[in-house]
């Protein structure tokens, strides 16, 4: 069975996928990690933000999170959307 | 894959040519990195167009020169080998399990010494610019191989590769591999004409600009080289989809903007609303380097003329023409993949994730890994990271430009790990489908 997974939005703006199963966050950023550098991992969350934005926002609210429904809490105090995917 | 003697490509005479593996390593090198540059951008109908286009070539050539200096060298920028500077996060983890060492040679047995063609007579291929690219399109124009004929613009691009295999085709026993080697050029050279008909040697129609309408490139004040191999690489992704495929990009064109070497990120004025901020790890953005995002509904590809060109001092961050391609790549599935292609990614994805396994950091390099595109953690992690670097790999245009990673990064790669990822390519690319072998040697999982 899949993880629970997320789809978060800033007004009509998909901005993040997020699941609850520790993984990797990836970045709108320049593509993979530069070579010889590793990925971004997370403890509880895989992810994948798609916003500039506002990944530095929520990338802060993650890291400050203890788990998935504190995040999603604290995502929505902070005007997002949070729809189950 | 073994092949017969006979079967032998000019590919595969490139592949042979060179006495020692490690000119052979420089001259792979050098090629790719000719492969980033200029593929058959038309010219545009305008004479500002055809001004830009004038000007980026001769610019490209300088560039192909001193790229080829520079990579040749055993450590070079993006060797793979360096660890490259930048971008400590916050919550890095230690190094990724995925093959940063390449092998140092793919095929000894492919080493040996054949007619090596002399320094003179290059092997042409798709990316390539220069007077003898002008020349064999006037000779493929000259046997009919093109209809309409070819620009002969000196810019070796998918037309040109399309009239090249028709010649093959039509000239047996060359075999149809899009390259200009010594067994084609000498049939070009014998005057070796096909169906007749000539197309008028006069340089024949100017094209239309292939992107017109559905991707800019903004320079930024960089320089001409760098905003000529961006235009080239943009021709490379958008120039040639498919009809259905334009028709979703001209409603949401994407803007590639070239971020000079001295100038940051948010020193763009599309960009400047990022300053001061962060990515979610916490790297600021004024100091990263390439990016797909959309801004005020216009969708963006940034990427740093360090990627590009070669700017001393300033090394490349991936394998050459990388970067673009594979932030273009996420601009061409979010604007320019039909519904019925995206739901077919959808598709793709899950059920590699479901046979191939989803690796992590710390997957041994291996059985677990080897059906994923490097690194294999980050083609895994979504379906987006799995197009891009799929696009990258359609293109030729490694992860990094060690050997590992140029070989894998290939059509051929797809052909036989990710049939089905090259299918819907071909599709996005109005690209003949690859005839399936004859004989069911490739199995998943091989390397070409």
């Amino acid at each position: 069975m899949s993880a629970p997974a997320y789809r978060v939005y800033r007004d009509d703006e998909l901005v993040l996928d997020v699941a609850d199963e520790p993984g990797i966050l990836v970045s709108t950023s320049a593509p993979p990690p530069l070579p010889g550098q590793g990925p971004v991992t997370h403890a509880f969350a895989t992810a994948s933000f798609y916003s500039a934005t506002t990944e530095g926002e929520l990338g802060a609210l993650l890291r400050g999170a203890a788990s998935m429904d504190a995040f999603l809490d604290a995502v929505r105090e902070a005007g997002y959307r949070v729809e189950t995917a | 894959m073994a092949r017969r003697p006979s079967d032998l490509t000019d590919q595969d005479v490139e592949t042979h040519a060179g006495a020692a593996p490690a000119q052979r390593e420089g001259s792979t090198r050098a090629t790719e990195t000719a492969r980033t540059t200029t593929p058959d951008g038309p010219l545009g109908n305008g004479s500002v167009q055809r001004l830009q286009q004038s000007a980026g070539n001769a610019a490209t050539s300088a560039l192909l020169v001193s790229r080829m200096t520079v990579e040749e060298e055993p450590a070079g920028p993006g060797s793979g080998q360096q660890t490259a500077q930048g971008g400590g996060g916050g919550l890095q983890l230690p190094a990724p399990a995925t093959a940063t060492a390449p092998p140092p040679a793919t095929a000894t047995a492919e080493a040996g010494p054949t007619n090596a063609p002399p320094p003179t007579e290059r092997m042409l291929r798709r990316g390539l610019t220069g007077p003898d690219v002008t020349d064999a399109q006037a000779k493929l124009n000259k046997a009919g191989s093109a209809s309409p004929a070819l620009a002969t613009d000196g810019i070796f691009g998918p037309l040109t590769d399309a009239a090249v295999r028709k010649y093959q085709t039509d000239h047996p026993p060359l075999v149809s591999d899009g390259i200009v080697g010594p067994k084609t050029r000498a049939q070009l050279n014998a005057g070796g004409g096909g169906g007749g008909g000539g197309g008028g040697g006069g340089g024949g129609p100017v094209p239309v600009d292939p992107l017109l309408g559905i991707c800019t490139i903004a320079g930024h004040g960089a320089s001409d080289a760098a905003v000529a191999a961006a235009r080239a690489q943009a021709v490379e992704l958008y120039g040639g989809i498919a009809p259905a495929n334009r028709t979703a990009m001209l409603a949401d064109p994407v803007t590639v903007d070239v971020i000079p070497h001295d100038k940051k990120l948010t020193e763009l004025a599309e960009y400047a609303h990022l300053a001061g901020t962060t990515t979610f790890d916490g790297r600021v953005w004024d100091t990263v380097r390439g990016i797909q995002t959309v801004v005020n509904g216009v969708r963006r590809v940034a990427v740093a003329e360090e990627d590009l060109v070669t700017v001393p001092g300033k090394a490349a961050s991936y394998g050459t023409g990388f970067l673009e391609a594979h932030e273009g790549g996420h601009g061409l599935e979010a604007s320019g993949l039909t519904a019925a292609q995206k739901a077919t990614l959808t598709v793709l994805y899950t059920t590699r994730l479901a046979t191939k396994g989803q690796p992590t950091a710390t997957t041994p390099v291996g059985a677990a890994t080897a059906g994923w595109l490097t690194p294999a953690w980050y083609s895994a992690a979504n379906q987006q990271e799995y197009f891009a670097n799929s696009v990258a790999a359609y293109h030729g245009h490694p992860y990094t430009n060690g050997a590992a990673d140029v070989a894998i990064y290939t059509q051929a790669w797809l052909q036989a790990n990710d049939p089905a990822m090259l299918a819907l390519l071909q599709q996005v690319y109005a690209a003949p489908a690859t005839p399936t072998p004859a004989s069911p040697g490739a199995s998943p999982g091989g390397t070409p």
